[in-house]
């Protein structure tokens, strides 16, 4: 159970940050990472 | 105690004395050049005409017109496009006779090019090499274990005597190479020595200057061992590689100018700002990139010395040195490895934005076949690499753990491979051409693009990493209270990284080229997250961490260390196609678009010819250094023999004992 948690925590944070670079990276050079949803 | 003092003081003064005196060395080429420099380079040392030309043009002018004020013509900058007193002579014009081609019955262009590659990889070698000398030395001057740091020392030595004899070699192939250009390329040499002319009094300088350094640091070794003049000793290598560095950047200064001209006008006159003709678009591009390049092929090429004496060893002992000797150049040479197709990658853009023309030549024209010759040997670069470390494992007691995982390493490496090869459109019969349906594969033309190959190396990248940090902890346990937390987290992470890196690729395929083309920066983010997010939590793991077994230095498979002898071999080989890809992208001109290239080679040669004459290099590179490995031996067959150890019947080589 608690290798559960530690899978979804680590989950959580491994997705938040590479969509967080992805956009960020994005977004300082002037581009829109989410264009295809616009 | 008082005298103890005084000679402490002493050698205290002496010491800074001495630092005072390198430091003195270092900013004295900058001293020299002010005068040059305060007259924004100096006219008449700027390729101006001659003093007697000046006099009549002033005279004629005086007689024409006596009282009108007198002109300077003034040239508009072909980059900065700012106006300029136009003091330079403009660029000859060239024509294939034998005034501006001399020539012997063989071709020129690629007599210049052995000579310049062969000066190049030396080069490259002797300033890499005093660079990991300086990390080695200051990790043995700051490591508390007092063996390791006598080990570490002893390797900073082995690296520094290497380049000894190749920095002499260096400076022989630079003569030669300054001969061939004035042999066979007088009128070229002469226009560029003329614009550069300032420069190349400082490069001189700097490189007496670095000579002085390079004999003291290496002849000192023994003098400067202790206390604060081994602190000294550390930082006269600090000088030594900043001497080199700027060495580097200088040289790279003219062929950013041949490549994309700054700092003068249409003509090729000079302007007389020489930062200008220096600081050209690709300058900062070429130098990033060229110093990890040099710090690869370094790392490669004493990491095939250590694998010669490693397969050459008649003692346990001497195959422990150099098996880790070995490891730690090629740790150090792929540390500079996987930041360099990201600097890489800077490089091209910087080119797309100087001229979109030559960018097209360069990744999708006349000279795309030769980036996939590139993007296979980077490929081989890597797997080697990850070979290497898989059987690195095998000295520890504990890395058998990693084993039956490698399966799935090698898959992603393949398929990254296989990807980032894939050609974007192929030379084909007309018959070919319809047998497949068009100019692209209906599947595998998908590849063939920048999205995709962008994320095949990285692929690739991100599991070069996941094999060193299963390296780091080969033979241990994680011992830290969140071992499991911090287990589960980093493969997470791993997976999440080669997640987000095939959707950013895949994304790519989806949205138009202008914001496409930004993907490629967050891809290397997330791969180099990998790198430092993955390698720091792995370190703050192996914290006070359980050791299952010892490394066993020398238990290491032979095989292993024919493996870094690729490594050195892919290295080289690709250096020197990069060389020639940089370097014909100028097509027909000596100095683009400025000083038009009117010999009867001034056309591109064949791919099967380029990769000749690189092989050529290579075969070349390999044979003299060699024997330069040779001399090195030689030296240590002659070191005193321990006064413990009985004199043996037959001398063997003495490992580490050189000094």
């Amino acid at each position: 159970m608690q290798k559960i948690v530690y899978v979804i925590i680590s989950l959580v944070i491994s997705v938040a940050y590479f969509q967080f670079l992805d956009w960020f990276l994005m977004d300082m050079q002037g581009l829109d990472y989410f264009y295809i949803l616009r | 105690m008082g005298r103890l003092n005084v000679g402490q003081a002493r050698r205290k003064i002496l010491a800074f004395a001495g630092l005072f005196a390198m430091g003195a060395m270092l900013v004295l080429p900058i001293f020299m050049a002010l005068p040059a420099l305060a007259g924004g380079g100096g006219g008449g040392a700027a390729g101006g005409p001659p003093p007697e030309v000046l006099a009549a043009q002033k005279a004629a002018a005086e007689a024409e017109g006596e009282g009108e004020a007198e002109k300077v013509e003034m040239g508009r900058d072909v980059y900065y496009k700012i106006e300029g007193p136009a003091v330079g002579a403009p660029a000859p014009k060239t024509q294939d006779t034998e005034e501006f081609y001399p020539r012997y019955n063989f071709e020129s262009r690629v007599l210049l090019w052995v000579a310049n590659q062969q000066h190049l990889y030396y080069g490259s070698f002797v300033l890499a090499v005093p660079i990991f000398c300086m990390c080695v030395e200051f990790a043995g001057l700051v490591t508390k274990d007092k063996a390791m740091a006598k080990k570490y020392d002893q390797l900073a030595y082995d690296f520094i005597k290497i380049s000894l004899t190749a920095y002499s070699l260096t400076a022989i192939l630079g003569g030669i190479l300054i001969f061939t250009f004035l042999t066979l390329y007088p009128s070229f040499f002469g226009y560029l020595s003329s614009i550069f002319r300032p420069v190349m009094h400082i490069y001189a300088l700097m490189f007496v200057a670095e000579s002085g350094c390079l004999y003291i640091y290496y002849y000192g070794w023994d003098k400067m061992k202790e206390g604060l003049m081994k602190w000294l000793h550390v930082s006269m290598s600090v000088v030594l590689n900043v001497i080199g560095t700027v060495l580097m950047f200088l040289a790279n200064s003219w062929i950013g100018f041949m490549m994309s001209p700054a700092g003068v006008d249409e003509q090729g006159r000079y302007l007389g700002n020489i930062w200008h003709v220096v600081h050209t678009a690709l300058w900062n591009p070429l130098n990033v990139h060229r110093i990890l390049g040099n710090m690869a092929f370094g790392g490669g090429v004493v990491a095939a010395y250590a694998a010669y004496r490693f397969l050459s060893a008649k003692t346990e002992e001497e195959r422990a040195h150099y098996d880790w000797m070995g490891y730690i150049a090629m740790s150090l040479g792929v540390a500079f490895l996987i930041p360099l197709p990201f600097a890489g990658y800077w490089l091209m853009r910087e080119v797309y934005a100087y001229r979109q023309q030559m960018g097209i030549t360069l990744m999708g024209g006349l000279l795309a076949w030769l980036f996939i010759i590139q993007a296979t040997m980077i490929g081989i670069l890597f797997l080697t690499t990850n070979y290497y470390l898989w059987q690195a494992l095998g000295r520890m007691s504990g890395g058998e753990r990693f084993q039956r995982y490698i399966k799935y390493f090698v898959f992603i490496l393949v398929v990254g491979l296989l990807v980032f090869i894939t050609p974007h459109t192929i030379v084909m019969t007309p018959a070919e051409l319809k047998a497949m349906g068009g100019q692209q594969h209906p599947v595998l033309g998908n590849f063939g693009v920048m999205s995709a190959k962008n994320g095949g190396i990285n692929a690739i990248i991100i599991t070069t990493i996941a094999s060193f940090i299963w390296y780091q902890r080969g033979n241990k346990l994680p011992a830290v209270k969140w071992a499991t937390f911090g287990n589960i987290f980093l493969i997470t992470f791993f997976v999440v990284a080669h997640i987000n890196n095939i959707w950013v690729a895949c994304y790519g395929y989806f949205i138009p080229a202008n914001v496409r083309i930004g993907l490629s920066v967050p891809q290397v983010a997330g791969t180099l997250s990998c790198l430092f997010i993955g390698t720091t939590i792995n370190l703050m793991m192996l914290k006070g961490a359980k050791e299952i077994g010892p490394i066993q230095y020398g238990k290491i498979a032979p095989r292993s260390q024919y493996a870094l002898i690729m490594l050195a071999t892919a290295f080289t080989w690709m250096m020197g196609l990069m060389g020639y890809i940089r370097s014909s992208v100028r097509l027909f001109w000596h100095v683009n678009e400025i000083m038009r290239d009117n010999s009867p080679w001034a056309y591109t040669h064949t791919i099967g010819f380029a990769a000749n004459v690189i092989s050529f290099n290579v075969l070349f590179f390999w044979i003299s250094i060699m024997f330069v490995f040779w001399l090195g031996t030689l030296g240590m067959k002659k070191a005193p023999v321990p006064a413990k150890e009985p004199a043996p019947a037959i001398p063997s080589p003495q490992p580490a004992g050189g000094n």
